[in-house]
């Protein structure tokens, strides 16, 4: 009898007797995947219905018998006549043979194992298990429950062995086997290296929200603690805190701060600002206590840019710290959500595709915020914020007006200047809409200098006191730190943060850990160093005893940053190159965030080496929505990037570009497909130039960049039948536009490979049901649909720009659009689409302001323009903005109107929707001049800036109106009427709008400038019935007191004409 | 006959037997009395909440009551016919996973323990009368059990924890700290074979429904109509009928119901609205339903009794521990903690309980609801460990016979 050997883990092998079988061998992929099915299966044996449905899930049994018969020929050629054998209905392998299958092995063994406790058997069990169940097969299905069963086997096998690293090695979170390690090295005496182990746990656990050290843990961490307590420090304590002196009058505000939030249970942001050492972590911390003794809930970060491994960082932070110390709270939200937190919190990068998840980011960490909130009230501190990515501050800022009505108080400390236009942008915002207050922390006086220095050195004469305070400005830290150096008997007049009598290696140790950042861990000390454990240790010990750093949840903290600085400062002249180098190195072998890698690299100058790092930290990036971030990133190595990246890195910009709405994104999908070589990449980036293309109304370029493409099963089907669908609708064919995004849905239905960017679909079909009288029901229902479905892509909901003006303009009764749109929002908000939230409420702040309630649209755009800010969409906030500056000019406010309309002109033109907002942006720009003269010089400013891809067919009109009366007033009667001419021809496309309206208006003001009087009150009237159909009471207005010389500075502008 | 007890307890119950038990285990002389008998059912929703769950095991009594249930990891919301928004229960210390068990096997767990601890627990046996002192001071209770055999306990405290139409409140004349006016009217029914994947709750207009897996296999399924259409369906038809035309407008509910097979009848609970008394005066105190009731569309009760039991077993236990001086002091320190931690939800509860919300502010209140349960947990959490004496072996020590001396 032949012995058969089969090895199914850590790989796939053949041997017969003892000769392997070539991999060679295997000429058709379909024979091996049969031997290894059946392998896998008991004795080897399969009933064939059985057999079939794991092969081939998707056939018929008739379709798949054929090819079963195909892959056992094959297999046979390899292994021998006998080696599969179909009798019956069932197949069996090598039935005649003698098999032997390591996967049936090594089962046995850990379940006997196992069922007898066997430590011994356990231990050998876990030798025998080879590696992951067929690796070259991850994403068949028919492996996935047997590969989590034998790894679960194996995991069990090994904690009975107490092979506990090696558990380590596979689930770094288990916290049993953390604890197995600390007690081992605290039965050995290293207590230091217990604390390091703690170090790594609480690492492991930072990724998953709510969840910290188990009381067990707390308790045998406390026992490690207290082992051999370092030696006190000499400086007087004084307790765990200082007591805050000298800041009553900002602790009366916090309170009183705290105790508004409560009682009117409104959302407030509190910006605590001043120079560094001027204390405002201690205001924080003072904040903090307050909050949670008044039983708020509370949770902080510190943003320190050398610490952010990935973006949102320090928001995130505070949020996972909020839900560490309140775990309950997480049996309010849902598992999405928290999902969604937790993939950001871990990094993951799971292959971007372009799509805009932050958004469902956004989303989550809000709810999660207002379940904190709600009846108890929440206080979330992000201190340092000026150092937090770009990204954190737009979490920041929708955080704020996403908890305006809950009591929830956002407290954020930045040093002033904070040096990051993102932060002053924030601030100004909030501050601007009376969302936000200040305490900005001056020096101490005299009074509170003398009893912060007499806390710490009761003697201390006034005279002393003074000069201190004198030298110091008033610095608390100064102050405390002069003290503090007396009170050891140091000489106060080269006061340092650096104890004298700290040893000078020790302290140039710790110079070349301080450009880690705040907050390192011993792993990374020890690594950066290059030391051995013990030498570690002892170092570290040296530095808890003269206070340079101290012990922090999951690793070490320098003091205060004004102390790393100075360490920092302590690197010989040329050294700090060198320190980074260090440190990327360390960080390589600790397998660290590729961000954080990356950025020393850049430090030490090794700027190719960064490249690798900097382009998976730009990809992480991307993937959790920081698209600013990431283009900032890519830009930092692009200069660098050899050829082998190159392709990758410009596809990303690429994409980026065009989830920002940038109109470069045109030039760079270009770029990227002249060095990006034929394959999926490539389809890729010709369906995304296709987009933006389409996008800019450049059909040409858009047919030509898809011309060749078809569905070919690969992961980007999806993408190209929308792009195909759209372009088509886009150039009027209907038909095909509806065929394929038909076939998308269908794809999209089935679940199908790849993804399909699902609201993009929505929205063509929404195009399409829109010609059908259907827009909204559609939408809305697509919406509630996207709700549960993770795969649910977010589009670019400006594509309805043009839908949501015929439903403006058109027949359905303002508050029908106002209720329609807010519902839209509502069903956005549930399912994160805060893109279509966006857009949702600026149609109700458009369909307000043409009602007449203008207090509604100002709140309503307002809130449009931020969130678009907040999202990276130009062209949305181009439009709220320009909705908001027509606002200001029925308000009479032209000067306004000017300044918002100029803000929103360069975001217009340079987002992909330049061809339908320009010239809105113009027409206001028209309307609100100061006079008429200036009036007609925009005009001409207009035709000459506009490009010829600026004219959207329908949105023309918002310019051609303006524009006539803007001539008409100066007396250019033929201008005049060349315009009127046009805006005749658009709205001859579109029978029934009030656009017939506004040309009447237009047309009674040239029959007045030509004498005609008679024949203008005749249009006005007609024009003034037609605005009033429309619901548009102000136009109607207008028109009927419009009797004479519509002098355009002095008469208010038409709300429709704008639109 | 006349005897004298630290404590009666009226209402061995999930309050009462609970609040007995933590007595007991201290040490006192308390006596439990229950119309009832030992093992019978009563109407409820089944579903415990976390804190609920961590107070079975802080007593150490999990294992008993889980014993057969189905084990919850995960709560499915059902909003207006949407796909289901899922959040899982995950495992804390105490809480492996939430369970709602029949009241049959958990007041019986509860009433073994109290008087597996010392407690005399009398089953069958009602109290009809309180007795007072010259000065109006409750002073003990006058019990008749089926025979019609009158005793009189006389108690240096008497609690009662006799439900919703609590008489010892009625007789006392508990005064109301809270009055709240909604109340729902559900219908309640055991289904086999149905297989909810966790707690499930429905929430359309005008309409709520629950899917609670309990022991046995068996769902309770309740469905709560507004008050104007379980009347219509009553006057037309059978509970049964109404159960099944008010479980037909719930969106995606009818289907699931119509496929799986009833294993009871349908009881229908005439909603009450939410109150809250003074919990406590001269002599008597109040816990559970007795002096705190809210909608059972909270499905709340049973996890606030077993909490506040140990609020009320504290204080008492503190109170007499220093003389009877003190219990006053300690009874209004468990009133204020009862109500501080009560307070937010009942005013959550009675918005749900109005049945008048939209998709957007069901959504809101039950985010409040979620996070108003946080609070208890964490003070449970929070707690020191009953003082625990040596539980005798009911043999070697016949229940309530024994004395012991009260710990500090």
């Amino acid at each position: 009898m032949t012995r058969v050997r089969i090895r199914l883990l850590g790989g796939f092998g053949v041997v017969v007797d003892d000769d392997p079988v070539p991999e060679r061998a295997w000429t058709r992929r379909q024979a091996a995947t049969l031997v290894k099915v059946l392998a896998l299966a008991p004795r080897g044996r399969l009933h064939r219905e059985q057999l079939m449905d794991r092969l081939w899930p998707y056939l018929a049994p008739g379709e798949a018998a054929p090819r079963l018969h195909k892959a056992a020929h094959y297999a046979r050629r390899v292994l021998g006549e006998r080696s599969v054998v179909l009798a019956g209905e069932s197949v069996s392998l090598f039935p005649d043979e003698q098999l032997e299958v390591d996967v049936h092995a090594f089962a046995e063994l850990a379940g006997r194992a196992i069922a007898q406790a066997d430590a011994e058997a356990a231990a050998e069990a876990a030798d025998r298990y080879g590696g992951e169940l067929l690796p070259d097969d991850r994403y068949a299905d028919w492996t996935a429950d047997e590969r989590d069963r034998l790894a679960g086997l194996h995991l069990d096998v090994l904690r009975l062995a107490g092979r506990w690293e090696a558990v380590l090695a596979l689930d770094p979170a288990d916290e049993e086997a953390h604890l197995a390690v600390v007690r081992a090295l605290v039965g050995a005496g290293d207590r230091n290296g217990a604390l390091r182990q703690f170090e790594r746990l609480e690492r492991a656990l930072r990724q998953e929200l709510g969840v910290g050290l188990s009381p067990a843990a707390v308790a045998l961490r406390e026992e490690v603690l207290a082992l051999a307590p370092p030696a006190p420090a000499a400086a007087p304590s004084l307790g765990s805190r200082p007591v805050l002196v000298g800041r009553e009058v900002e602790t009366g505000r916090i309170r009183s701060l705290v105790g508004a939030v409560l009682s009117r249970r409104r959302g407030t942001t509190l910006f605590v600002a001043g120079p560094r050492g001027i204390g405002k972590t201690t205001v924080l911390v003072e904040l903090e206590q307050h909050a949670t003794g008044a039983g708020m809930r509370v949770g902080t970060a510190t943003a320190a840019v050398t610490e952010g491994a990935w973006p949102f960082a320090p928001v995130l932070e505070a949020l996972a710290d909020l839900s560490r110390r309140h775990p309950a709270l997480l049996d309010g939200l849902q598992d999405s959500m928290r999902e969604e937190i937790e993939r950001a919190l871990a990094g993951a990068t799971d292959g971007w595709t372009g799509q805009n998840t932050h958004q469902r980011l956004f989303v989550a960490t809000a709810e999660l915020l207002r379940l904190a909130a709600a009846s108890y009230g929440a206080v979330l501190v992000v201190d340092d914020a000026g150092l937090a990515d770009e990204a954190s501050v737009s979490l920041l800022h929708y955080l704020a007006r996403a908890t305006s009505s809950e009591p929830v108080l956002l407290a954020v400390g930045h040093r002033t200047p904070s040096g990051s236009p993102a932060l002053t942008r924030l601030r100004n915002a909030l501050l601007g809409r009376s969302a936000a207050v200040t305490i900005d922390l001056g020096p101490l006086d005299l009074a509170a200098a003398t009893a912060l220095v007499r806390q710490r050195l009761p003697d201390a004469d006034e005279e002393l006191v003074a000069t201190w305070h004198a030298a110091t400005g008033g610095s608390p830290f100064e102050l405390a730190e002069l003290a503090r150096a007396v009170a050891r008997g140091e000489d106060p007049s080269a006061p340092s943060l650096i104890p004298p009598e700290a040893p000078e290696d020790a302290v140039l140790a710790l110079a070349r850990v301080a450009v880690l950042g705040l907050r390192f861990d011993t792993d990374e000390f020890q690594e950066v160093l290059g030391l051995t454990d013990s030498e570690a240790y002892e170092l570290l010990e040296t530095a808890l005893r003269h206070r340079l750093v101290r012990r922090v949840p999951g690793g070490l903290r320098f003091r205060h940053p004004l102390l790393r600085e100075v360490l920092l400062a302590r690197l010989p002249p040329g050294q700090e190159h060198q320190a980074h180098a260090r440190a990327a190195r360390a960080l390589v072998t600790l397998d660290r965030s590729p961000a954080r890698i990356g950025r020393h690299l850049l430090e030490a100058g090794e700027r190719r080496a960064a490249v690798p790092y900097l382009l998976r930290a730009a990809e992480t990036e991307a993937s959790l929505g920081a698209y600013a971030d990431a283009l900032a990133t890519l830009s930092s190595i692009e200069s660098e990037v050899g050829a082998a990246d190159r392709a990758r890195l410009l596809g990303l910009r690429a994409d980026l570009l065009l989830a920002l709405g940038d109109r470069a994104a045109a030039d760079a999908f270009r770029e990227a497909l002249a060095v990006t070589p034929d394959g999926p990449s490539r389809a890729h980036l010709r369906v995304g130039l296709a987009r933006v293309a389409t996008f800019a109304a450049d059909y040409d370029t858009a047919r030509t960049a898809l011309e060749g493409l078809e569905p070919d099963g690969g992961p980007h089907d999806g993408e190209l039948l929308v792009a195909q669908g759209v372009l088509a609708y886009l150039t009027g064919d209907l038909a095909a536009a509806d065929a394929v995004a038909g076939e998308a849905r269908r794809r999209f239905t089935l679940g199908g490979a790849g993804t399909v960017p699902l609201l993009e679909l929505i929205g063509l079909q929404g195009l399409l049901a829109h010609h059908r009288g259907e827009w909204f029901q559609l939408l809305d229902s697509e919406l509630r649909k996207a709700v549960a479905d993770p795969r649910a892509a977010v589009a670019l909901f400006d594509s309805h720009l043009c839908v949501a003006e015929y439903l403006l303009y058109g027949a359905t009764p303002h508050d029908e659009v106002l209720d329609l749109a807010a519902r839209l929002r509502e069903s956005a908000e549930r399912a994160g689409v805060l893109r279509a939230a966006a857009f949702a409420t600026a149609l109700r702040g458009e369909a307000a302001m043409l009602k007449g309630d203008l207090d509604l649209a100002w709140e309503e755009l307002r809130e449009s323009a931020d969130l678009h800010h907040d999202l990276g969409s130009s062209a949305g906030e181009a439009h709220a903005l320009q909705r908001l500056a027509d606002l200001h000019l029925l308000r009479g406010d032209r000067a306004q109107a000017t300044r918002l309309a100029t803000r929103a002109l360069p975001l217009a033109r340079w987002s992909t929707l330049a061809l339908h907002l320009v010239q809105r942006v113009y027409g206001t720009l028209i309307y609100s001049a100061p006079d008429p003269v200036e009036a007609r010089a925009v005009v001409d400013r207009a035709e000459a800036t506009m490009g010829v891809d600026d004219e959207c067919l329908f949105c023309k009109i918002m310019f051609l109106v303006p524009a006539g009366h803007a001539c008409a007033a100066v007396g250019d009667l033929d201008r005049a009427r060349d315009y009127l001419t046009q805006a005749l021809t658009v709205a001859a496309r579109w029978d029934g709008s009030v656009w017939q309206a506004m040309n009447l208006e237009l047309e009674a003001h040239l029959e007045q400038a030509e004498g005609r009087d008679e024949r203008a009150r005749t249009l006005l009237a007609r024009a003034a019935e037609l605005f009033l159909a429309a619901g548009q009471v102000t136009d109607a207005e207008r028109c009927r007191r419009g009797g004479r010389g519509a002098d355009l500075a002095r008469s208010t502008p038409p709300t429709g004409s704008t639109a | 006959m006349t005897r004298t007890w630290d404590v009666v307890v009226v209402g061995a119950r999930v309050a009462g037997a609970s609040t007995a038990l933590l007595l007991a285990r201290a040490g006192l002389r308390v006596l439990v009395v229950e119309r009832a008998r030992r093992g019978s059912d009563t109407l409820s929703t089944h579903a415990m909440m976390r804190a609920g769950v961590l107070q079975l095991t802080r007593w150490g009594l999990l294992e008993q009551v889980v014993a057969g249930a189905t084990p919850i990891r995960r709560t499915l919301f059902h909003y207006y016919g949407d796909d289901p928004v899922a959040v899982s229960i995950r495992p804390s210390p105490g809480v492996p996973a939430l369970y709602a068990p029949r009241r049959t096997v958990l007041d019986r767990v509860l009433s073994d323990a109290a008087a597996q601890a010392g407690a005399t627990v009398r089953h069958g046996r009602a109290a009809v009368e309180l007795l007072r002192a010259p000065d109006g001071r409750v002073t003990g209770v006058r019990t008749r059990d089926r025979s019609g055999t009158v005793t009189e306990e006389h108690a240096r405290l008497v609690v009662g924890a006799d439900g919703l139409r609590s008489a010892v409140a009625a007789a006392v004349d508990a005064p109301l700290r809270w009055q709240g006016r909604t109340a729902t009217h559900p219908l309640y029914r055991y289904v086999a074979d149905l297989g909810a994947e966790g707690y499930e709750w429905y929430y359309a207009e005008g309409v709520a429904g629950g899917l609670i897996p309990t022991h046995d296999g068996l769902t309770c399924v309740f469905v709560a109509p507004t008050r104007s259409v379980l009347e219509t369906l009553l006057a037309r038809g059978t509970t049964a009928e109404a159960f099944d035309a008010v479980a037909a407008t719930v969106p995606g509910l009818g289907p699931r119901l119509a496929a799986a097979t009833p294993a009871s009848a349908v009881r229908v609970a005439h909603g009450v609205p939410g109150f809250l008394r003074r919990a406590h005066g001269p002599g008597w105190a109040l816990v559970g339903d007795a002096g705190y009731w809210k909608d059972p569309l909270s499905t709340h009760g049973m996890t606030d009794a077993l909490r506040d039991a140990e609020l009320l077993a504290r204080a008492i236990a503190s109170g007499l521990d220093a003389g009877d001086a003190d219990l006053p002091g300690a009874l209004a320190d468990y009133q204020q903690t009862r109500e501080r931690l009560s307070r937010p939800m009942f005013e959550v509860v009675e918005q749900l309980a109005s049945m008048s919300w939209d998709r957007t502010l069901v959504q809101q209140l039950l985010r409040t609801l979620a996070s108003t349960m946080v609070e208890e947990v964490e003070m449970l959490e929070a707690l020191p460990p009953w003082p625990h004496l040596p539980v005798l072996p009911a043999a070697a020590a016949p229940a309530g016979t024994t004395p012991r001396v009260p710990v500090g």
